[in-house]
């Protein structure tokens, strides 16, 4: 008799696991819970920029590490990701459906904005509950109020907007551009991971004649 | 330079990729964070997925089927280096051997996607931009961890002390060094072994790891002349146990 | 993947929860619904509905890393280039399904550390089909095609529910699916009509999984707790019935047409009603199982512990990098 857990798995036989183990489990450790990063995928050069998801990582290269095959293994192509700190976006409320959110904004809301001088901000829109958010583009501006007094300005047009998320330029980490072009150059061999690569009708019409045959 | 030369070239790039990314692979579904086992699944594929387009260079120069190459040759048949074949171990090694292995293989890529044999300076350059993101992935871990507390650190020392000889099995020259020189199909095996030092050293420093004196350390050998340690034969039998149920099936 | 039997609190814990709840955000809340517009995480809702979304998306979560057991068993042994990347691959998409469920509930209020220790100390469930043992390739095979089209089942109708971050994420799941189930039917369909002995392993993988797989879409609803709110608040999409109805429908007749026999002599589709007739499945076995007495139950929770442990000194270590930022939900 082993003291080991015998598995089916040669892996886990590998491991060597109690064969017995006690009910109770320490705590996880509280810190184990990593901070949130939101991840956006470009998959292509005349695509927008669209929210995809959200990675846990300790820091933002670790974030992009994580963001790129939980993201964009998949797909014919991808030509940059953006991580952002969960914290380091602003958001606006949400509409309801068909209401645009740029209506609700006026120029009030610059009074008392904390202003830490010009810099450029980043504008994801949201078209429709239940979709995900896309880049519009960037506006420049003191503050992140000024920021969406300007993304209205630039951006509020016939198709409403329900919910838009500000963030700070140089709280973005891009990884996107010619440096980095290569390393998703081999996504579209990756065939393997695609339902078209698995067709066997023809194998199964070949079996079935046999059968009648027989 | 000779075909069998070019053979050989191609069979221990090809062994060393499959059996690193097999034993990758052990860890999908039991990574250390879910992100992560995402992460290094992918790169266990690639190396794979790597291996089969070398396969399938030696098969347009006449060897056997990639499947019937990788899973019916026997340990003395294989031509890795022994570094790849060691068991997982823990996550401390296996980041490391990542790490190791992958910088010399850019380094190699690189090399080849210069190679006056278009078929095969077209695979290099193409897998080029994997296996780069493959280094960036290693740095990024080897210096996060081991700057991070005692402990991971003593533990990411104690796995690159252990590594280092069979990494340098990497570079075990092989009888056609000079062949490959002169026809201009890469540097050889010294050359990226030079320029491999010179890049992990960079990275190590940054994070914190000490790089003993290399003259101190002896290179493990035999793994390109088909020398293996007791891990790979069972690392094969298990890999072909169904395919060798049946190796005239269609699976 | 995942199945039905979802464990839905008891209604009378429901009632007290709903009591207390303002009657005019309750009745904008179910109109939004019923118009059939998303539910998004800032938005106002009942304190019952936040609570079962939550226990079905962090089961679901639990379903996918668990679930990446069973045919992980094969991952070293994989026959061919082929299915070797492939099952790599499809293990990975189960792993990276978790990872996504468990966000979108993490979007409700409870932290994913939270959740992976409510399932490693056994206070949260998982479905049931996992814990039963892959003897042989082909039962990894059964896997990949049969229980994926169950999961398929299940995240279709899942997907035209009310919250918006869960829907997201099965749509991105189900679109991976049909790779799965795409691989799974090639693999099935080898083993079938190849050699004897080949035939004769998925003829028995198909013996073994008959049973698990009637189990997988919960016990009929004549006897399963009353849902009507999750119902109406779209949170519960499709009956078990439903369910089990459609995967009979679309997958036996595939099944019967590669020559493999089921081993339920009562099965057979009703041409009146359009129902499919079975031998009720074994309802007080699914509860055991259910309840930690199934083959492998002890080894799924042992397995996800070790790693759980063999990690913790990456995790210790990276936390110690993460100077003091505190962790927050997901947005969306
Ligand atoms: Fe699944
Ligand atoms: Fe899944
Ligand atoms: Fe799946």
């Amino acid at each position: 008799m082993s003291d080991f857990l015998k598995s089916l798995d040669p892996r886990i036989n590998r491991l060597s696991i109690p064969a017995e183990f006690g009910s109770s489990f320490p705590e996880k450790d509280e810190k184990d819970q990593f901070i949130t990063y939101e991840v956006f995928v470009q998959p292509k050069e005349n695509k927008a920029m669209q929210h995809e998801g959200i990675v846990h990582a300790p820091t933002e290269e670790m974030a992009f590490l994580f963001a790129k095959e939980q993201f964009s293994r998949r797909g014919m192509s991808c030509v940059g990701i953006w991580v952002i700190k969960t914290t380091a976006i602003q958001v606006s409320p949400i509409t309801e459906n068909g209401e645009d959110i740029y209506d609700y904004i006026n120029k009030e809301i610059m009074e008392g904005a904390e202003e830490n001088g010009l810099s450029t901000y980043q504008v994801f829109q949201l078209a429709k509950r239940g979709k995900q958010h896309s880049l519009s583009g960037s506006v420049e501006a003191n503050s992140f109020e000024e920021a969406l007094w300007n993304a209205k300005n630039t951006f509020a047009d016939d198709k409403p907007a329900l919910n838009l998320w500000i963030v700070k330029e140089e709280d973005i980490l891009k990884i996107e551009g010619d440096e980095f072009a290569d390393i998703w150059n081999t996504l579209p061999d990756k065939k393997y991971r695609d339902a078209m690569d698995y067709k066997a009708t023809e194998k199964i019409k070949k079996f079935k004649e046999e059968q009648q045959k027989a | 330079m000779t075909e069998e030369a070019l053979k050989d070239l191609l069979y221990k790039i090809a062994d060393d990729q499959l059996i690193l990314g097999h034993r990758n692979s052990e860890w999908t579904g039991m990574g250390p964070l879910l992100e992560e086992d995402i992460a290094f699944s992918s790169m266990a594929q690639d190396k794979v997925g790597q291996s089969l387009a070398f396969y399938n260079l030696l098969h347009q120069l006449g060897e056997q089927d990639p499947d019937t190459v990788a899973f019916t040759r026997n340990a003395e048949q294989f031509h890795n280096c022994q570094l790849v074949e060691l068991p997982s171990g823990e996550y401390d090694f296996s980041l490391i051997r990542h790490f190791l292995f992958d910088h010399a293989e850019f380094i190699r890529f690189q090399m080849l996607a210069e190679c006056p044999i278009e078929e095969v300076a077209q695979v290099a350059k193409k897998l080029k931009g994997e296996v780069k993101y493959h280094v960036m992935h290693a740095n990024t871990w080897v210096k996060q961890l081991s700057n991070a507390n005692e402990e991971a650190h003593s533990k990411m020392q104690s796995a690159l002390d252990y590594a280092l000889p069979y990494a340098l099995g990497i570079f075990e020259p092989s009888k056609y060094e000079n062949d490959f020189i002169e026809a201009g199909i890469y540097a050889g095996e010294k050359a990226i072994e030079t320029q491999w030092k010179e890049n992990i050293h960079m990275v190590l420093e940054e994070a914190g790891l000490k790089l003993p004196d290399w003259d101190t350390l002896k290179p493990v050998y035999g793994g390109r002349y088909g020398k293996h340690t007791e891990y790979l034969q069972p690392l094969l039998s298990e890999m072909s146990e169904v395919f060798n149920e049946d190796p005239t099936a269609d699976w | 993947m995942y199945g039905g039997g979802q464990v839905f609190e008891p209604s009378s814990t429901n009632n007290e929860l709903l009591k207390d709840e303002d009657p005019k955000k309750l009745a904008e809340f179910e109109a939004r619904i019923a118009r059939g517009e998303k539910i998004e995480p800032k938005d106002w809702m009942p304190k019952l509905y936040r609570k079962q979304l939550i226990r079905m998306i962090e089961q679901h979560a639990h379903s996918e890393i668990i679930g990446s057991l069973p045919e992980g068993t094969w991952i070293t042994r994989a026959p061919g280039f082929k299915r070797k990347l492939a099952l790599m691959a499809k293990v990975q998409d189960e792993v990276g399904h978790a990872q996504l469920l468990y966000g979108a509930a993490e979007t409700l209020g409870k932290s994913r550390e939270q959740m992976i220790e409510d399932l490693i100390t056994g206070k949260s469930k998982y479905s049931n089909i996992f814990n039963y043992p892959t003897f042989t390739w082909a039962d990894s095979c059964f896997i990949s095609w049969l229980v994926d089209a169950g999961a398929i089942v299940n995240q279709l109708a899942n997907a035209r529910g009310s919250y918006g971050p869960y829907c997201r994420a099965l749509d991105r799941i189900c679109a991976e699916e049909s790779f799965h189930l795409k691989y799974g039917h090639h693999c099935v369909i080898h083993l079938a009509t190849g050699t004897p002995k080949q035939r004769q392993m998925m003829q028995e993988a198909v013996n073994r999984w008959w049973a698990p797989m009637m189990h997988f879409f919960g016990p009929s609803d004549k006897i399963s707790t009353h849902t009507e709110i999750l119902t109406k608040w779209k949170v519960k999409m499709a009956t078990n019935d439903e369910c089990r109805q459609q995967f009979l429908d679309m997958y036996v007749p595939k099944i019967w047409e590669l020559g493999l026999t089921i081993p339920d002599e009562n099965l057979k589709k009703n041409e009146e009603t359009g129902e499919w007739e079975f031998t009720e499945p074994d309802w007080e076995e699914f509860k055991r199982v259910i309840n930690g007495d199934g083959p492998c139950n002890k080894e799924r929770l042992a397995v996800r512990r070790t790693a759980e442990e063999r990690g913790a000194w990456v995790r210790r270590a990276l936390a110690a990098k993460t100077k003091g930022d505190k962790y927050v939900a997901p947005m969306a």
